[in-house]
C-alpha cells in the first residue's frame, strides 16, 4: 500500500510537472531536465554486521525530474527522482526497494529589502537497523521518512548589513516499532545571523541559536534536549583560487531528564575551496560540536570530523573524484538515560574513502565506476561489557551508465 | 504522517503550478531581471543566478550568502577570471567565461587567457551577452553537480545533515551514501546483548 501511494506521488509529479512547465511560455521562466541512471553494484556487507557478513548484487534504476521556475522576484526549484534497486540477497525473502527523494525550493523577493527563503528536503527509503526478533536482535531494513523544512527571512538594514531571521523543523521517522521507540525525533531551530561585509572579499557575521530535539516516545527514558548556540564567523576570499570560510562559539546544552548532566562545550567549524589549476577543486574542512547522539541509550555526543575532497578532470571527458572523511564520537554515561544494563564512557570513530571515474560519451551519455569503503569501530559498552553496536567494515563497487534529456 | 507529507506534496506541486501563472497574469509584460534594467549586476548577484539556474540550490542552505554561492561554484569549476568578487560589477568578459563553464565547455576555448575568446564563443553559440539574466536564460540545470561542501560538519543547527539525509554521488562526485550511520539499537533489558567481548 505505501509502495502504491508513493508510486502515485511519483506519477502525480510527472503529471504535474510537464503541464506546469507548458502553462508558461516566457524566457528564462523553466527548465525541465529529466536523468536517468543505472547502476550494477556489488556489496560485501549489506546488514554491515561484524561477523556474518552478507554481500549481494544489485541494480539501481533512478530517475531525475528536476523542473526550474525563473521569474523577476521568485525563483522555484522542484526535484524529484525515485529509485528502484533489485537486491540479489535480502532478508525474509523481499529482493527490491523503491526509495524516494525530493527537494523544494522557493526564493521570494518582495522588495530591494525583504527577501524570503524555503527550503525542504524529503526522504523516503530504509534503512539497516537492529531489530528484536523473538529473543534475537539481528539486523534488517526497516522504512523511514526524513523531512527537513528551512525557512529564512532577510532584511537588508543596510546595504552591507544584513539580518536573517531563520527556523528549521526536521524529523525522523522509523516505520518499524521497535526502532521507532527511541530512534523518532524531531528537531526544531530558530536562529538569527547579523552579517556585515567589511570588505569585496571579507564578511563576519554573529549568529545565536536555540535548538530543541524530541523523541517521539520515552519508552525507555526522556532524551529530550535543548541547545543554546552563540557564535561568531567569518567568510574571506584569499585570491582567485581559494576561498574559505570559519566560525565557532559556544554551546550550553540542558536535558529534560534532571539526572542527565548538562555541558556547555565550544564550537567552531572551517572549510576551504582551492583551484590549483582550472581542471582540478579541492575542498577541506573540519568541525567539532555537541549533536544529538546516534546511539540509545546515550543523548548526546560530541563529534569531530574532518574531510576532504578532489575533483580532477583528467581531460575534457573523463573525471576523475576522491573523498575521504574521519568522524569521531565520544559519549558519556552521565548523559545516558538509565536503563537495567547501564553504560560506560565510550567513543566511536568512522572512517569513509570514495572514489568514483566518469567518462562522457557524449553531451548526454556517462559512463561511470566507483568504490567506497566505510569502517565503524565502535567502542560503546554496557555496564557488563557488551558491545552496544556491531563495528563493520564494507565495501561498494558499481559501475554504471547515466542519460541525460 | 503519510497524510501531512501527502499534503505537503501536493501544495507544493500546486504551488509551483500556481505561482508562475499567478506572476504571469500579474505581469502581462515579459519578465525583466534587475540587469536588463540600467542597474548594474554585481557578482554577489551572477552568483546566486547561476546557483538558481543550475539546480544548485537545494545543495545550499536557506537564502545562502554570496561566499556560499561562490564556493559551490567553483566546486563546479566555475570562476570568473581574477575570482570571485562580491561586490564587483559583471563584465562581459566575466559573465562569458562563468556561462561557457556553466555549459561545461571550457574545454573548447583555445585561448583561455584572451577574454575574446569566451565572448566570441558564445557568440557562436548565438548567446547573447547584452543582459545577464537573458544570458543566464541559456544555462539549464546540470546534470553533473558537485558540492562537497555539503559533506561539511556544518555545527550550525539550521544546517547541519541528519543521519537520515545522506550524501548521494551528485553532490561530491562520490558516493558517500554511507558516511552517515544508521545503525541504531532497541535495547530491552531481558534480551541478551547481541555482541559479548
Amino acid at each position: 500500500m505505501k509502495f502504491a501511494k508513493w508510486f502515485c506521488a511519483g506519477l502525480l509529479a510527472m503529471v504535474f510537472l510537464p503541464n506546469a512547465a507548458r502553462a508558461v511560455d516566457s524566457e528564462g521562466l523553466k527548465f525541465l531536465q529529466l536523468n536517468n541512471r543505472v547502476r550494477f553494484e556489488y556489496d560485501d556487507n549489506i546488514y554491515q554486521t561484524k561477523n556474518d557478513k552478507i554481500d549481494s548484487f544489485k541494480i539501481l534504476e533512478e530517475v531525475e525530474m528536476l523542473l526550474n521556475f525563473n521569474l523577476e522576484n521568485t525563483y522555484v526549484s522542484l526535484r524529484y527522482r525515485p529509485t528502484f534497486t533489485w537486491w540479489q540477497e535480502k532478508y525474509e525473502g523481499k529482493n527490491t526497494e523503491f526509495d524516494n527523494d525530493f527537494d523544494f525550493v522557493l526564493n521570494q523577493t518582495f522588495s530591494p529589502r525583504l527577501s524570503l527563503s524555503i527550503v525542504d528536503t524529503l526522504r523516503y527509503g530504509k534503512a539497516v537497523v537492529a531489530s528484536d526478533h523473538g529473543d534475537t536482535v539481528i539486523s534488517t531494513n526497516s522504512d523511514f521518512y526524513y523531512n527537513t523544512l528551512n525557512g529564512t527571512v532577510s532584511y537588508l538594514l543596510q546595504p552591507d548589513t544584513r539580518l536573517d531571521v531563520a527556523g528549521r523543523w526536521a524529523g525522523v521517522w522509523y516505520q518499524q516499532s521497535d526502532v521507532a521507540e527511541t530512534e523518532n525525533f524531531n528537531d526544531y531551530v530558530g536562529g538569527l545571523t547579523l552579517r556585515q561585509q567589511l570588505t569585496a572579499k571579507t564578511a563576519v557575521f554573529a549568529e545565536g541559536r536555540l535548538e530543541t530535539i524530541r523523541y517521539e516516545k520515552d519508552v525507555y527514558g526522556d532524551r529530550n534536549s535543548k541547545t543554546y548556540y552563540l557564535g561568531v564567523g567569518a567568510d574571506q576570499t584569499f585570491n582567485p583560487k581559494l576561498v574559505g570560510s570559519i566560525d565557532g562559539g559556544y554551546q550550553h546544552k540542558d536535558f529534560t531528564d534532571s539526572s542527565l548532566t548538562s555541558e556547555n562545550a565550544p564550537y567552531g567549524e572551517a572549510s576551504i575551496t582551492f583551484l590549483p589549476s582550472p581542471a582540478t577543486r579541492i575542498t577541506a574542512g573540519g568541525g567539532y560540536s555537541m549533536y544529538e547522539s546516534e546511539a540509545f541509550p546515550y543523548a548526546n555526543q560530541n563529534r569531530a570530523q574532518i574531510y576532504g575532497s578532489l575533483a580532477h578532470d583528467l581531460t575534457a571527458r573523463i573525471s576523475l573524484y576522491l573523498t575521504g572523511s574521519y568522524i569521531d564520537s565520544q559519549y558519556k554515561a552521565d548523559q545516558a538515560v538509565k536503563t537495567a544494563y547501564g553504560v560506560r564512557d565510550g567513543s566511536e570513530d568512522a572512517v569513509q574513502v570514495s572514489a568514483r571515474a566518469t567518462y562522457k560519451v557524449n553531451r548526454s551519455n556517462w559512463l561511470e565506476a566507483g568504490w567506497e569503503f566505510t569502517d565503524l569501530s565502535s567502542g560503546l559498552k554496557t555496564d557488563a561489557g557488551a558491545s552496544i553496536r556491531d563495528s563493520y567494515d564494507e565495501n561498494r563497487v558499481d559501475v554504471g551508465w547515466k542519460t541525460s534529456f | 504522517m503519510n497524510r501531512i507529507l501527502a499534503l505537503l506534496l501536493t501544495g507544493v506541486l500546486f504551488t509551483a503550478f500556481s505561482v508562475p501563472v499567478a506572476n504571469a497574469d500579474n505581469k502581462p509584460q515579459p519578465p525583466k531581471t534587475q540587469s536588463s534594467k540600467a542597474k548594474e549586476v554585481t557578482q554577489a548577484e551572477l552568483a546566486q543566478l547561476l546557483v538558481q539556474a543550475l539546480g544548485l540550490s537545494r545543495f545550499l542552505p536557506a537564502h545562502p550568502t554570496p561566499q556560499q554561492c561562490f564556493a559551490l561554484l567553483m566546486d563546479n569549476s566555475i570562476s570568473p577570471a581574477n575570482g570571485w568578487n562580491a561586490e564587483a560589477v559583471v563584465t562581459k568578459a566575466d559573465l562569458a567565461r562563468v556561462i561557457v563553464q556553466a555549459l561545461k565547455k571550457q574545454g573548447d576555448i583555445k585561448n583561455p587567457d584572451d577574454p575574446k575568446a569566451w565572448m566570441d564563443y558564445l557568440k557562436g553559440l548565438g548567446i547573447p551577452l547584452e543582459a545577464v539574466g537573458e544570458t543566464i536564460s541559456h544555462v539549464g540545470p546540470t546534470a553533473e553537480p558537485v558540492a562537497p561542501h555539503v559533506a561539511n560538519p556544518k555545527v550550525d543547527p539550521l544546517n547541519k545533515r541528519h543521519v537520515m539525509n545522506p550524501i548521494d554521488e551528485t553532490q561530491m562526485g562520490v558516493d558517500m551514501e554511507l558516511l552517515v550511520r544508521v545503525l541504531s539499537r532497541s535495547f530491552e533489558s531481558k534480551l541478551p546483548p547481541l555482541t559479548q567481548d
